[in-house]
């Protein structure tokens, strides 16, 4: 019978888990995933704090031994959670934000030193360093939390720079690793404002802007999300649009389209662009038609009588649907078509 | 998510009844089916790839982007890889201030582009602050393109649908003088530039660690504060402004396949510094969870006080009463958690609120969804995107919104 019991519990437990692993979605057991496992298995094999250590233990001790296992299970999970990314700055600075969310919550007078003596029992060679990257991180928040209060700096680069001289004083050349995203934008940035000045050739202007992106982003940034952010990101440039401009209407297609293609776009995604290219010209050459049209009737009518020749006008041209989107911007005093075109955004 | 939840609980337990233990694994947000779009506020930006104003307190990263095998840094590990490699999380900058006339054109191309680009036909569309109007905008000129709805669920975040006391103040004050000039009543700077100009961009600088310009060239601080007033704040200047009209033009029903929104508040004495700021500018305490028709009282939004300013009633800039639109959503915070067999660390989870109803027609929500506390986020205006330092883990929050638009089927 106990056999039989034992048998049952058993096939329970394997269904259990089998069909919990079943149900894991493949991206919440990913690559990466698999990667902190392996890494994990090596770091949970730290020795745990002596105190935390399985004694033998009397029935008197049951609760006791059951505090012991909570903590030792927490240790175990904090080491599967962060180990593997332990020795990164970056991690470790999220890892403390995280942990300094959840001390607070459970001991709001005590949670620095708890804290403290977690990072003791559950990465013993780290706790110093952590300790130390702690009160940094206390100090950068209290820091950035003044800045709120007052107008300091000049200008943006002066914050910029300031903001940079306070992680390096508090984080030393590890600010470069934490902060690793800002300082791409502001590499990028830099490149896009030398862009922005050049008086190079379209063609130019875009293998530099190629040749920026893949130095900040790495040789697979055309291969990484945030492709239209990307394209867009070029095409914002004023002298790139006034480039644009000042091409014949086939040239600025052919030159928008091997601009997307160099930028990693299939053959797909450049007819659906060339169709949407297409749409947005004639659509521009309708609205500036319209503008025309609007701009003489002002001249001839006032009043209601032009409200109403401007209604017709705009159905006229645009259809119900779209004249009814063209009216309510108008209303609010926005002309749609009184701007140049945006080639590549309108 | 929820049975995996339930399911890792037991696995947790079976584990512990066999006497072994297995590494916690967190889990991570499902991979929406359409793409979520961001849109963001008055003043917002977006980033290339870098700081991101949807993005974790100052360290540049966007919530969108999750973690890959050979990506470790700057990443969201509460994120599906294939919400980044499907090109299903993006945000896109529009100008920073203006009116959502114009902000919701630009944030409809941008959507174009992108469905161009990527290939996807449908859309996610989360906006915070005045993003969540701007977004009603674009849901509907997408509708208007395609002959039918293109975005699936539609979610704001601390919105003014019904405008905001803060707005009305700042007008009063600022952009109304007698010569009808914004900052007409700012000294001249030292140097002969514009004060207004100047004024703006200081409290941007303020505001933000990083603007990169790009795609703020239209900037309107007039229309953009005139947005966010409920009524049309001149009925001679010859524009119809405001966010009823705009309500009126553009509601929230029928360009979604689910509309819902999150609403943020904070005690006075819990604001961030900048908000407390901006309530002193203006000398106004906005009391904004009583209710009325329209705007009743004239303060700028609609419904009134219920005669405590010092409540929950407003996140800084909007209040309460502004800004649920479809459902109610909650916002549940849920921590690792531990037994003695095991720890486990749950995503945290966003409910739809069942008490609040639902808000169909922006200009007329019933007292119950002006005045209700419930689900109301305990944060500031600016806490729910990256200006830290504040105590939500915005990376963890935007994952459970990614979750709940997946359990919504979109």
């Amino acid at each position: 019978m106990n056999k039989l019991k034992a048998l049952v519990l058993s096939v329970s437990v394997i269904a259990v888990v089998s069909v919990t692993l079943w149900f894991s979605k493949n991206d919440s057991i990913s690559e990466y995933s698999k990667n902190v496992q392996a890494v994990n298995d090596s770091v949970t094999a730290l020795p745990l704090p002596a105190s935390e250590k399985e004694g033998g233990g009397s029935n008197a001790e049951l609760v006791i031994s059951d505090e012991k296992k909570l903590k030792a299970a927490k240790i175990k999970f904090l080491r599967g959670q962060y180990g593997a990314k332990i020795d990164n700055p970056y991690w470790q600075i999220k890892m403390i934000d995280q942990l300094m969310r959840l001390m607070k919550k459970e001991f709001p007078l005590s949670w620095e030193s708890e804290l403290i003596r977690l990072f003791h029992e559950v990465f013993p060679e780290y706790a110093e360093e952590l300790t130390k990257k702690l009160y940094a991180h206390i100090e950068y928040i209290a820091w950035i939390d003044s800045l709120k209060n007052n107008l300091t700096f000049e200008n943006r680069d002066d914050r910029r720079q300031a903001l940079w001289d306070k992680r390096l004083e508090l984080f030393g050349d590890e600010a470069y690793e934490i902060w690793e995203a800002a300082l791409k934008q502001d590499k990028f940035d830099a490149h896009m404002q030398a862009l922005a000045q050049s008086a190079d050739s379209f063609n130019e202007k875009t293998e530099q802007y190629i040749v920026s992106m893949k130095e900040v982003f790495g040789e697979n940034a055309l291969q990484a999300g945030h492709k239209t952010q990307m394209i867009n990101h070029f095409l914002s440039l004023e002298n790139v649009q006034n480039d644009l401009r000042n091409m014949p209407v086939e040239e600025r297609s052919a030159q928008l389209r091997n601009y997307r293609e160099s930028m990693g776009l299939d053959d797909a995604a450049l007819t659906r662009w060339d169709s949407l290219d297409h749409q947005r010209d004639l659509m521009r050459e309708t609205g500036t038609l319209y503008m025309d049209e609007r701009n003489r009737l002002a001249q001839t009518y006032e009043g209601d009588a032009l409200s109403d020749k401007v209604k017709a006008l705009q159905i006229d041209a645009f259809g119900e649907t779209e004249a009814k989107v063209i009216y309510n911007e108008e209303q609010s005093g926005y002309y749609r078509y009184n701007a140049p075109q945006k080639f590549g955004f309108n | 998510m929820k049975i995996n939840k339930i399911l890792s609980a037991l696995a947790f337990s079976s584990i512990g009844l066999l006497g072994t233990s297995t590494m916690a694994q967190a889990e991570v947000a499902d991979e929406t089916q359409y793409p979520v779009i961001f849109a963001h506020g008055m003043s917002g930006w977006d980033s290339i790839a870098g700081y991101h104003y949807f993005g974790e307190d100052g360290y540049g990263t966007f919530v969108g982007d999750a973690c890959s095998f050979f990506e470790l840094n700057g990443c969201n590990d509460w994120i599906s890889n294939g919400q980044q490699s499907n090109n299903k999380a993006e945000a896109f900058q529009v100008t920073s201030f203006n009116n959502s006339e114009v902000r919701g054109e630009e944030l409809y191309n941008h959507v174009l582009n992108f469905m161009a680009t990527t290939g996807h036909s449908k859309v996610n569309f989360v906006g915070h602050s005045q993003g969540g109007m701007d977004i009603r905008k674009a849901a509907s000129r997408l509708k208007d393109n395609f002959n039918e709805p293109r975005v699936g669920a539609m979610i704001s975040i601390s919105s003014p649908h019904r405008g905001t006391s803060y707005a009305k103040r700042i007008v009063d004050l600022y952009a109304r003088n007698a010569n009808d000039e914004f900052c007409g009543a700012l000294p001249p700077t030292a140097d002969g530039t514009d004060p207004c100009l100047e004024f703006v961009d200081d409290i941007a600088n303020v505001l933000f660690d990083f603007v990169t310009g790009a795609g703020t060239a239209n900037n309107d601080a007039i229309a953009g504060a005139l947005q966010l007033i409920y009524d049309d704040y001149d009925a001679n200047d010859g524009v119809v402004t405001g966010a009823k009209a705009f309500n009126q033009n553009y509601p929230s029903e029928g360009v979604a396949g689910y509309v819902g929104s999150l609403i943020t508040a904070q005690d006075d004495n819990n604001l961030s510094p900048l908000l407390g700021l901006i309530g002193t500018a203006v000398s106004h305490n906005a009391d904004g969870d009583g209710y009325c028709v329209d705007d009743c009282n004239g303060d700028g939004a609609a419904g009134q006080g219920d005669g405590n300013v010092y409540d929950m009633d407003d996140d800084g800039l909007v209040p309460i009463n502004s800004q649920q639109m479809g459902y109610r959503l909650q916002y549940t915070p849920d921590d690792f958690t531990c037994a003695w067999y095991g720890c486990w660390n749950p995503l945290d989870t966003i409910s739809q609120v069942s008490s609040t109803g639902y808000v169909a027609d922006l200009n007329l929500p019933s007292s119950i969804q002006m005045t209700s506390h419930e689900a109301v986020l305990d944060q500031d205006h600016l806490d729910v995107v990256s200006l830290g330092p504040d105590d939500l883990d915005e990376e963890e929050f935007y994952a459970a919104i990614f979750d709940f638009i997946h359990g919504q089927g979109y």
